[in-house]
């Protein structure tokens, strides 16, 4: 069943062009051009209930444009969407019960006030029950772990303290759809695993469905099944995330720092990408070596004194299907027509 | 409505939690704000030390108008925190955080700040009230009255002019000087300008409605100017409101947090 369904969504935004310096300033004073810039370009998917969903693309590609659209911020220039039957710019408020929303960069709790008395605030807005809040809310902490600094004020928190609160407070009227805008933001290695860890807990006990944005290939392999990218406005690519990884996520970078002088490394499917003194980059082609494999051998030659295994970033592996897809406006491109690639 | 009413109260507990943080800064503050307002009113003592009167309005008017301009003032600035800031917070996106929540966007918007200054402010008001004006305590329930009418003078008044950003963009600079302009035009006896300003003072902003009008109604009261000018501050609100709604279809929210003017 369709839980989110958009058709052919698109928002313009209307600026004043301005040619440089103060001459130009001048002239747009008198006599300004507008130029329409399309933000979101007649986009249309579905997203069925219970999904986890990676929406992922570039800076200005137009995530937060649809987000914001499909949460009833701001209201399209052209096409249609619904988000559990309503359209959401003209039943925001009715919509407002049923989805969460949690932006990494703005905060919902006060930051001189402890979270308990945010969620407390929160309770109130969204009307609550007492007794049905107090449970939901015994249940969160529990969940988050958030027991020990539910009293102390938020400036006080760490990142991931104040990243766990500020979804807690996301779920307490318990909305069908969450909707998460880089929620791993600035976040340690083991934070992050621990709001995945919570974010997939949502969806497998309460049946969330999990609508997220995110610039850590992390996120979307660990959390996500489907994956959707955007650039331009566009959606040219919407399929598994598995598809997508073993189209683009082929590769792994292994830094090293060595404890005696470089002399060569041969491997299948291993070629170098830096070297300088006693620090060695290294890129891995998953498909033709595995990395297990490639470290064993690595440790037989070398003295290892310091070891980092990446991912290539997010922004990469965009690029890569930039790369495939000759013009950003062509259509969609399907998870199987790109694997047969 | 109840609603609406429920939500102020929350953010008016919730807000003043906040100040009580900072306890010291916050009394710094309050007794701060006092002391500059009596310093403005000093100044119109000494002018009536010299004339008695100026176009028909004595001490006795002034001090009235500063204690229902400072007590309404007060309680826009203390109850509806974020009335000077309509327009920066239109024009900088931070919207989305009230579009996303069931509470009415307008209201939550408004109440989500508080003054902390304006308390000084609505102590001040009501204390000159109080001491300055003889037998004043009689008439306290239409002073408290007016003064929240000329309080919602000021939300509606920025509300309106605020939502000028909807469509013009950036205009934080022109709703602020309007909204600053309304509370200077405000301390003056209507009576002392000349005609074509007084004219505007009524129409394009409306000061007199803010400090002269409720001011004489205290001196001399007069039921159906009273409710003239309830059924006026209903219909401003009403009609900010409106403007306010309709620019929402407008708004562009934004990531532009950090852009500079």
């Amino acid at each position: 069943m369709s839980i989110i369904t958009v058709n052919n969504l698109t928002k313009v935004f209307t600026t004043v062009e301005k040619q440089p310096g103060f001459r130009g300033s001048l002239r747009s004073l008198f006599k300004p051009q507008h130029s329409q810039v399309e933000a979101v370009k007649g986009i249309t998917f579905s997203i069925a209930d219970g999904e986890r969903l990676a929406f992922i693309g570039p800076n200005g590609a137009g995530k937060s444009t649809t987000i914001k659209m499909l949460v009833g911020i701001l209201y399209p220039s052209q096409g249609q969407a619904q988000v559990l039957g309503k359209t959401p710019w003209q039943e925001r408020q009715a919509l407002s019960y049923q989805i969460g929303s949690v932006f990494g960069q703005k905060s919902q709790l006060w930051y001189h006030l402890p979270p308990a008395d945010s969620f407390d605030l929160l309770a109130h807005i969204y009307e609550l029950e007492p007794f049905a809040y107090r449970e939901r809310l015994a249940e969160l902490v529990e969940i988050f772990e958030v027991e020990p600094y539910l009293n102390t004020p938020v400036r006080k928190l760490s990142l991931g303290q104040r990243m766990r609160c500020e979804i807690a407070a996301s779920l307490l009227h318990r909305p069908r759809i969450l909707f998460l805008d880089e929620p791993t933001i600035g976040l340690d290695v083991v934070v992050k695993q621990r709001i995945r860890d919570l974010i997939l807990h949502l969806n497998q006990e309460e049946g969330v469905t999990i609508f997220l944005t995110s610039h850590d290939a992390g996120d979307v392999e660990v959390l996500c099944h489907r994956a959707m990218v955007i650039n331009y406005g566009a959606v040219i690519y919407d399929g598994g995330v598995n598809d997508l990884k073993h189209t683009y996520l082929r590769t792994k970078t292994i830094s090293l720092k060595l404890g005696t002088p470089w002399r060569g490394f041969e491997f299948a499917g291993v070629s170098l990408l830096k070297q300088k003194g006693y620090g060695v980059k290294l890129e891995v082609d998953t498909d033709v070596a595995s990395i297990e494999s490639v470290m064993a051998q690595l440790l037989s030659q070398y003295t290892i004194v310091d070891i980092n295994i990446d991912n290539p970033p997010m922004e990469s592996i965009i690029a890569q299907i930039y790369e495939r897809t000759p013009e950003s406006r062509s259509p969609a491109v399907s998870a199987s027509s790109l694997a047969v690639e | 409505m109840a609603k609406s009413l429920r939500l102020i109260l929350m953010y008016l507990r919730h807000n003043l939690m906040s100040a009580l943080a900072y306890r010291v800064a916050f009394m710094i503050q309050i007794v701060g704000m006092m002391l500059n307002n009596v310093m403005l009113l000093f100044f119109w003592t000494v002018l009536f030390n010299r004339l008695p009167t100026l176009n028909g309005w004595g001490l006795e008017g002034v001090i009235t108008i500063y204690a229902i301009v400072a007590f309404g003032y007060g309680v826009a600035v203390v109850v509806f925190g974020n009335t000077f800031h309509v327009a920066e917070v239109i024009a900088k996106g931070d919207l989305d955080y009230y579009l996303a929540l069931p509470a009415d966007p307008l209201t939550h918007l408004l109440v989500s700040r508080m003054s902390i200054a304006g308390w000084g402010d609505l102590f001040f008001g009501l204390l000159i009230y109080c001491i300055a004006l003889p037998a004043a305590w009689r008439h306290l329930p239409l002073f408290l009255f007016l003064g929240l009418l000329s309080g919602l003078v000021f939300v509606a008044f920025n509300v309106l002019v605020g939502s000028l950003v909807f469509w013009l963009g950036q205009a934080q600079n022109l709703s602020s000087q309007l909204g600053n302009a309304l509370l200077t035009f405000s301390l003056y006896p209507i009576d002392i300008f000349p005609g074509v300003v007084r004219v505007l003072l009524y129409v394009l902003i409306p000061a007199a409605f803010v400090g002269s009008i409720p001011a004489k109604l205290l001196m001399e009261f007069n039921t159906f100017q009273l409710l003239e000018l309830t059924i006026f501050v209903i219909v401003l609100c009403y009609v900010a409101r409106l403007l306010f709604m309709f620019g929402l279809r407008r708004y562009e929210s934004g990531n532009l947090v950090t852009a500079r003017g």
